[in-house]
């Protein structure tokens, strides 16, 4: 069985914000179907390199590479279209548009793409009944629940078919129950597409969907043996 | 292109929203609105130069066309008559037919002849309807029918032919063949144009800001909206189309709504009756001039649009929300003030040369009346960041001034534009009022056309008949005029009248001022009567002029005695008076006594009709759009609450009372006003200045009553803002809204 390609590779990362240091030297590799999760205590500096990661941040040392390429040397044109094509996006409160209903919420990075509006829909349409969520498509987030928007946001997340979904703090805002339901969605359908997930939690319960845990604490990474 | 294309669409349907997006679709509904008042004003603005042509063709297409002879149509004998009902205009021909075919009159199935007349609709309906009996026995001819619309300048006017036996006697008629001339238009003139631009330009500003703010308003939401959409992937330049398509939408609504608006206002304009549109406007003669008007029409959905992108000029939308460029700097005056200098030099030069005339005084108005907006924010922020501590509702609002007085300095920049602009017009339209005579010096003079000395006795007879005028001066005068062409004026006068300056008067005699300068006519001398046209005279003289006598008489250089006349052929005499008071029966029972051989004309009642047509319109204007303003504070108001719902819960919450805040709302809308009418009222008493002394040529007056409403409705308008925002403010201290998402 060969080794799984890797998809992204940061290393030696530092970003400051200020003064305030968020990452110092921080080092990660992720490969392709597997699922990551960035541990560590509030403000260690897990979502900067997530930001950093997925290419929304710049850092200020350091390289980020997603299948050899430098994030860092890349145009926002090019990042703005590896966000719509290879990236997907999972945030704690969804970060659903209020004004589009829910499966125009997943369409969007089609449309975005310059997806015909009907071919978009249709693929959208699929993704969520794929998901289990065909009874939201034609309500708008705010008429919906907030783990049915958040799934709704695993759906947008995976439609265009991406490589690497980012997921920081995804049931942050969820009792245990929808934070179970879509922790479940979010790992199962991303192994099925073998899509790598970065997934940004303190909490060990949302971490033991991951594959490895790498600690993030005083802005450096360190990885965790964890046998699942 | 498609790309594009789709980045608008996605705005588009962002900008519907839909049942749970209540901002988008207000949002959606005030950018409709601006852009379709917009377009409303810009295209009945540029109908004016239309209209008038308009007008100038329907007046031309029935003047009698004096020349040569057409085959085939048998000339008529034409007078023109203009007369009054109680102020109002009338105007209309005598007509008097030479054979069978007489030329067709526009909008006149057929000519009256004698007995018969040919009315307008509005004359008709003024006959048939009660009060009008002294303007009936004007009109006993029988009618034979209406004038169509290709005969008249307006819906409303009165108008008529009048067949009649007697024209070719009329010293004013004329033999034509043909009634229509080619139009010359008449091109507005400069004080006409720098009306309408400076009337447009007052309502367009105001609106134009309108359209800008409204697409600034939920900006925090549409911020949050955009971050979301970089998020999954839109690029910066996305970003923006698609900011631009959510204002596109609104805008093509607001497209739609104004030439709806405009449609409207064309059905609604022939209803129109007040007495300065004379004769009313027939709804089709308003026509954009498309030239003007297309380039103007897609000129405001653009600039809508590009104003939503210019609102995202100080924030960079990341995936991860909104960063703003930088810290918060001042603004600059310099730029700023370019218009405003730039207007002043522009009305400097022009004025100092041909006035008016020059371009570049409307330009400069138009730059100056712009440049209120401008200024008028980095003056409110100025004036904010000057005020102190006081009472916690003024500390309230003056700390939010400062932090951000863009919004309330935006919108009532419309309010300090449209005082700015109204002033202006007020004052030329209260000069031209100020102008007109009392209706107590309004003189009437009579003048009657006889073809008799008998038959000019008869007219003052029945003219002296009337109440109160039995004793009133009655001059009946005569134009001589040699084969070579010298005129003079003679007056006629009985012996009886003159034996207490000529003691040996003889009637048959023609007497001299001895001191009578000028052609002074000499026993023998072969005259005609000039009155009568050259082209109804007979070569033969017309009088032998027979001895004339100088005597020492003061005034009339002229004096011929009635039997003088006997051996004249043709005589035309005008008989006038001037009626001492100004009582409308008793005016209109004199054009009774005068029937159309004559006419009534009020002296010193003329103006410019199109000046004031214009100021009035511009005024109706400017309180609509005061009001629409008010209307924009409101929405704008409202929507300020809901963004800083949550502060302001807080505030609730630290026991912070409503009533406070209620009062630092008043402020805060109170202190821009203020500052807004300040900058206003000079702004405008210049222009006022500048206009009436350089343009109008006329010492400047400033309508203070006008100044104080327009005040007084400016701060009204914050009041009733104030008062309609308080139930948001109670919904909004709510506690509840201090809940997380």
């Amino acid at each position: 069985m060969s080794t799984p390609e890797v998809l992204l590779e940061a290393g030696g990362v530092r970003k400051a914000f200020g003064a305030t240091d968020a990452l110092t030297s921080a080092s990660l590799r992720v490969r392709a179907g597997e699922v990551v999760a960035l541990m560590g205590p509030s403000g260690a500096g897990k979502s900067t390199l997530l930001h950093c990661l997925a290419g929304i941040v710049r850092p200020d040392e350091g390289t980020v590479r997603y299948r050899g390429a430098d994030l860092t040397l890349l145009t926002d044109r090019a990042r703005s279209a590896l966000r719509r094509t290879d990236f997907g996006f999972v945030f704690q409160f969804g970060r659903l548009v209020p004004e589009l209903t829910c499966q125009e919420n997943v369409a969007l990075p089609l449309r975005l793409h310059g997806e015909r509006g009907r071919v978009a829909a249709r693929r959208a349409r699929e993704t969520l009944a794929e998901l289990g969520l065909a009874e939201v498509a034609g309500k708008r987030p705010g008429e919906v629940s907030g783990g049915q928007g958040q799934r709704v946001a695993v759906a947008r997340a995976l439609v265009t078919g991406p490589r690497v979904v980012f997921a920081d703090e995804p049931t942050g805002a969820l009792d245990s129950l929808n934070g179970e339901q879509v922790m479940q969605l979010l790992t199962t359908a991303a192994r099925e597409r073998d899509a790598a997930v970065v997934l940004v939690t303190h909490e060990p319960r949302v971490a033991a969907y991951s594959d490895r845990e790498v600690v993030v604490r005083d802005g450096r990474t360190r990885e965790l043996e964890v046998t699942r | 292109m498609r790309r594009w294309a789709a980045d608008l669409a996605l705005g588009m349907r962002l900008a519907l929203g839909g049942g749970g997006a209540r901002t988008a679709l207000v949002r959606l509904t005030l950018t409709a609105v601006g852009v379709g008042l917009g377009v409303a004003v810009l295209l009945t603005a540029t109908s004016v130069p239309n209209l008038l042509a308009a007008r100038d063709d329907r007046a031309s297409s029935r003047l009698p066309a004096l020349g040569a002879s057409v085959e085939g149509i048998d000339p008529v004998h034409v007078a023109g008559r203009n007369d009054e009902f109680r102020g109002r205009g009338l105007q209309g021909y005598l007509v008097q037919a030479t054979g069978p075919r007489p030329p067709a009159a526009p909008g006149v199935g057929r000519l009256p002849g004698p007995g018969e007349a040919v009315l307008s609709p509005a004359l008709a309906d003024l006959l048939r309807s009660p009060g009008s009996e002294l303007l009936r026995s004007r009109f006993s001819q029988r009618v034979i029918g209406t004038i169509g619309d290709t005969g008249l300048t307006g819906p409303n006017e009165l108008f008529f032919y009048v067949g009649s036996d007697t024209v070719a006697q009329q010293p004013d008629s004329e033999l034509v063949s043909r009634f229509g001339f080619a139009a010359s238009h008449r091109p507005l003139s400069a004080l006409e144009l720098l009306l309408v631009v400076v009337g447009a330009t007052t309502c367009l500003v105001p609106v134009f800001v309108f359209v800008v703010t409204s697409t600034r308003l939920a900006a925090a939401a549409r911020d949050r909206r955009l971050a979301a959409l970089r998020l999954v992937g839109a690029d910066r330049g996305q970003v923006h189309r698609i900011a631009a398509g959510e204002t596109l939408l609104g805008s093509l609504a607001g497209l739609l709504a104004g030439l709806a608006l405009f449609q409207l206002i064309r059905l609604l304009v022939p209803g129109i009756t007040v007495d300065a549109f004379r004769g009313g406007l027939f709804g089709g003669d308003v026509v954009p001039d498309w030239r003007l008007g297309v380039p103007a029409l897609l000129a405001l959905p653009v600039l809508a649009c590009a104003a939503a992108v210019f609102a995202l000029r100080p924030v960079v939308i990341e995936p991860l929300g909104v960063e703003r460029r930088g810290t918060r700097t001042p603004r600059k005056l310099v730029w700023r003030l370019f218009p405003a200098v730039t207007g002043g030099v522009l009305l400097l030069t022009g004025l100092g040369g041909d006035g008016a005339d020059n371009p570049s005084v409307t330009v400069g108005v138009v730059l100056v009346l712009t440049a209120v907006p401008l200024v008028l924010p980095w003056v409110v922020e100025r004036v904010a960041g000057l005020l102190g501590g006081g009472s916690p509702a003024w500390l309230l609002a003056v700390r939010r001034l400062q932090l951000d007085s863009a919004t309330a300095a935006r919108l009532v920049s419309g309010v300090a534009v449209v005082l700015a602009g109204s002033i202006a017009l007020q004052g030329v339209y209260a000069r031209t009022e100020l102008e007109r005579p009392a209706s107590q010096d309004i003189r009437v003079l009579a003048s009657y056309y006889a073809t008799s000395v008998a038959d000019g006795e008869a007219f003052t007879a029945a003219f002296h008949a009337l109440p109160g005028l039995g004793g009133v001066p009655v001059r009946t005068g005569v134009m001589l005029e040699t084969a070579s062409g010298e005129r003079t004026s003679a007056v006629v006068e009985s012996c009886a009248r003159l034996r207490g300056a000529i003691a040996d008067c003889r009637d048959g005699d023609v007497y001299a001022a001895a001191t009578g300068s000028g052609y002074v006519p000499e026993q023998g001398d072969h005259v005609w009567f000039s009155e009568i046209r050259r082209a109804h005279r007979s070569d033969l003289p017309q009088w032998t002029v027979p001895a004339v006598h100088r005597v020492p008489v003061e005034g009339e250089e002229l004096i011929v005695t009635p039997a003088a006349l006997a051996t004249a052929s043709g005589v035309g005499l005008t008989v006038s008076a001037t009626l001492p008071g100004a009582d409308p029966d008793l005016v209109e029972r004199v054009r009774n006594v005068v029937g159309w051989n004559g006419s009534v004309a009020s002296l010193g009642t003329g103006r410019d009709g199109t000046s004031a047509l214009i100021t009035r319109v511009l005024s109706v204007g400017s309180v609509l759009v005061l009001l629409f303003v008010a209307g924009s504070l409101l929405v704008a108001a409202w929507e300020q609450l809901r963004e800083r719902r949550r502060s302001l819960a807080t505030l609730a919450a630290n026991g912070v009372g409503r009533g406070v805040l209620a009062r630092s709302l008043v402020w805060q809308l109170a202190i821009p006003v203020g500052v807004a009418v300040l900058v206003a009222v000079p702004a405008g008493l210049v222009l006022d200045w500048l206009v009436l002394r350089f343009v109008v040529h006329r010492p400047m007056t400033a309508d203070v009553s006008s100044i104080a409403l327009l005040t007084a409705t400016a701060i009204a308008a914050v009041l009733l803002v104030t008062a309609l925002t308080l139930p948001a403010l109670w919904r909004t201290t709510n506690l509840e809204n201090l809940r997380e998402e």
